[in-house]
């Protein structure tokens, strides 16, 4: 009954159901992608500018039976980094991916991107419901600051208006706010900080207004290797767990 | 009814227009263009075993031995022995029937067996690309001619004969055959097939000119009233290749009617086409002929196909096709029904890209209020396949397609998503990878490596495959393992030991 109730919420919140906060890195800080790099956040921002590849497990609120993996891989040619992945929620009543195709380019500090996603959900084994739509990005660093522009889901009802920008106060330490506008729900405001302790470690917080509150991680780093773990929590819900192992180049 | 006269007159401006076009200078040798593979996926286990044969035909000895589990596990065997005057080829499926499929050739003149003609341009036998041609065995599980094959020549003139008689599976309705499958399987009715084939032909440098008799007979009459247990073709083909341009022909005639197929193809410089104008009237098709018209072959039709390619820059190539096709005898103006594609390719030294987008129209009967509706609903597909080298050991790769149909019966859409990672080692190689697919009711026909060349999908699922290549010298190891994670949570291997000596 429980795990019926968690789908229903789930089904009723089209901003959690775009998803997106599945990757290790964006559950631990709240979608704030400005601060990520990971490529699996490819699927939040089109204008990450990392190559590598990405795939994840996320267990949303702790729910036996919802299962979510994810792929994605990102490889650069000269100023051009196109993207790949998708994302796959499956339960035996429920299935939703989200596979997306992305292009950004970079020139000098400036990225400007975009992506395309092909969502699909459906009920149990009925025909289900295919849904096409857009992200556009604009990001500009300049030494230890970046500010990031991004038009998300266009074309869905959880389309948003997202400004986020990130200082570097120190080497080791990365701040980042944001704020979107949706249009259709309430606006959400994000902050998130990361810290790296040594060569190796990493530790990723966040806060958000609405619905998950907290979010917190660990990132261990292996030469190109990454292995992330993090959870999310929720005012009614238990946690969400995330775990994803990341190769970058 | 429309007359011939009008059929005449397209092909002698077809003729026409490809004379003109030979006096063109051209600079390079002209490729194979296909820009639309979707439309064969029948002929895929063919083709493969046709390209496995080949591989072994440089040495005297090979062999393949394939396992695969699932649900009801199947081997195959594949065999190639060769002496000086002696070729042994053939192939073995072990199922819960068995099919085997086997050929002895003498002097490269006689064979003995199971066989596959190839004549023309695929009216009466299977299409070839040059001379006339006795083939390998099919794949085990595909029926074939079985019987004798003698090719003699004399100076420029060649002579090929043929006989086969044997009893083969057919689906039976009121005693009278319904069906003929392809493949063999459990159909409960057979029939005695005899065929007879005389073929004459000269041959020079740059043509080959030809006749065919042909003679066909079922034991059986048919459903169908428009087919006969008892059919005579004569045809003629020929065919030209000047290095830079290709023209060919073939026009076969029956007791009922006649088809015609034509085709011109060039390249010139970074610039490839090829045209093909078909015609098949009332025209019984031959069993192991080529299909005519690609994209329908159930009533009178006439089919233009086109295909260009443009070579835009040493690592960028750009390809379009279409075929249209029409039907013969409607009250009103025919509809043409199209496949049409565009593909665009890209690699250099570590990256590979290819996107393909098709239009395919397709006529669906809706009834409608105790009547029939015919309407042809939009339908597309995009499909997108990308490779890049990381490193010398290390290669990422992911394939993706959608298919969008208009929802007017019971077709709709559906998408598949694979990612892959390789590792790449000079004994061998390991492939690793995630598909997902969402087709519901859809029915997605994707090509792949197992026997049959493709694998048809539906339902929503994911899946998890391990792919394992080690080489030893001539001999190779294949593993493939597939987990479905959702669904019935299938295993499915694959096991392939191959050698040549």
């Amino acid at each position: 009954m429980f795990r019926v109730l968690i789908l229903i919420l789930m089904l009723s919140a089209p901003f959690l159901l775009s998803g997106q906060y599945y990757s290790a890195t964006s559950n631990a800080l709240s979608g704030l992608s400005i601060l990520s790099e990971s490529v699996a956040d490819y699927s939040l921002s089109p204008v990450l500018g990392e190559s590598g590849i990405s795939s994840f497990y996320h267990r949303p609120f702790n729910t036996p039976g919802i299962d979510i993996f994810g792929l994605h891989s990102a490889i650069a040619k000269n100023d051009l980094i196109l993207a790949v992945g998708t994302s796959y929620l499956g339960h035996k009543d429920y299935c939703r991916q989200n596979p997306y195709l992305n292009l950004n380019w970079t020139y000098q500090g400036l990225i400007v991107g975009a992506t395309g996603h092909l969502l699909y959900d459906a009920v149990g084994q009925e025909d289900g419901q295919y849904l096409w739509s857009w992200d556009l990005g604009l990001k500009y660093t300049y030494q230890g600051y970046s500010a990031q522009l991004l038009l998300l889901h266009k074309d869905l009802y959880d389309e948003a208006y997202q400004i986020s920008v990130k200082a570097s106060p120190s080497r080791d330490v990365d701040l980042g706010i944001g704020y979107q506008r949706n249009p259709n729900m309430e606006d959400l405001l994000s902050l998130g900080i990361v810290v790296r302790l040594n060569d190796y470690l990493g530790v990723l917080s966040s806060w958000q207004n609405q619905q998950s509150r907290f979010g917190g991680g660990l990132m261990l780093h292996l030469g190109q290797w990454s292995i992330g773990y993090s959870v999310r929590s929720h005012p009614d819900l238990d946690l969400s767990h995330a775990i994803s192992l990341d190769y970058s180049w | 009814m429309r007359s011939p006269w009008i059929t005449l007159g397209k092909f002698c401006l077809l003729v026409v227009f490809c004379l003109f076009a030979v006096e063109l200078k051209a600079e390079i040798e002209h490729g194979s263009l296909s820009v639309i593979p979707d439309l064969i996926y029948e002929d895929l286990a063919d083709i493969e075993t046709t390209e496995l044969y080949d591989a072994f035909s440089g040495f005297n000895g090979g062999v393949k031995l394939d396992y695969y589990f699932r649900e009801d596990p199947f081997a195959r065997t594949t065999l190639h022995l060769k002496s000086s005057d002696l070729l042994l080829q053939g192939g073995f499926w072990e199922q819960n029937y068995r099919a085997p499929n086997f050929q002895v050739r003498l002097l490269d003149s006689i064979v003995l067996g199971n066989y596959r003609l190839k004549v023309g341009e695929g009216l009466v036998f299977s299409r070839s690309s040059g001379t006339p041609q006795v083939m390998s065995p099919p794949h085990p599980r595909s029926f074939s001619p079985q019987g004798l094959s003698i090719d003699v020549a004399v100076k420029d003139w060649h002579l090929m004969s043929s006989y086969s008689r044997v009893k083969r599976d057919v689906r039976i309705s009121e005693n009278k055959i319904s069906y003929l499958p392809k493949s063999k399987g459990d159909y409960l009715g057979s029939s005695m097939e005899s065929i007879g084939s005389l073929i004459v032909w000269h041959q020079q440098d740059r043509l080959n000119v030809g006749a065919l008799y042909y003679h066909q007979e079922y034991d059986k009459g048919f459903v169908r009233a428009d087919q006969d247990s008892l059919l005579q073709v004569v045809g003629i083909f020929a065919q030209a290749d000047t290095g830079q341009h290709m023209l060919s022909l073939e026009w076969a005639l029956q007791k009922s009617g006649s088809a015609l197929r034509t085709e011109w193809g060039m390249s010139s410089g970074c610039f490839q086409q090829k045209w093909r104008y078909s015609y098949v009237g009332d025209f019984q098709r031959p069993a192991y002929a080529g299909k005519p018209l690609l994209l329908s072959s159930l009533d009178e039709r006439d089919e233009i196909l086109a295909e260009l390619s443009f070579t835009i820059h040493p690592s960028l190539v750009a390809e379009a096709g279409t075929v249209q096709s029409r039907r013969f005898g409607d009250l009103g103006d025919p509809p043409w029904l199209s496949h049409s594609s565009l593909r665009v390719r890209y690699q250099d030294h570590d990256s590979r890209l290819a996107g393909t987008v098709k239009l395919i129209d397709r006529e669906i009967l809706t009834a409608v209020d105790s009547s029939f509706v015919t309407s042809i609903p939009k339908h597309y597909r995009f499909s997108l396949q990308g490779a890049h080298r990381v490193s010398k050991a290390f290669e990422l790769d992911f394939a993706a397609r959608y298919h969008y149909q208009e929802k007017v019966a019971s077709l709709s859409s559906g998408a598949w998503w694979q990612q892959g990672v390789s590792l790449i080692h000079d004994i061998g190689s390991l492939w690793a990878g995630l598909s997902f697919w969402s087709s519901a009711n859809y029915k997605m026909i994707l090509p792949d490596d197992s026997d049959v060349g493709y694998e048809t999908i539906g339902k929503n699922s994911a899946r998890a495959e391990l792919r394992c290549k080690v080489m030893h010298r001539s001999t190779k190891l294949e593993l493939r393992l597939r987990q479905d994670l959702k669904q019935d949570k299938a295993t499915n291997l694959d096991l392939s030991l191959s050698g040549k000596f």
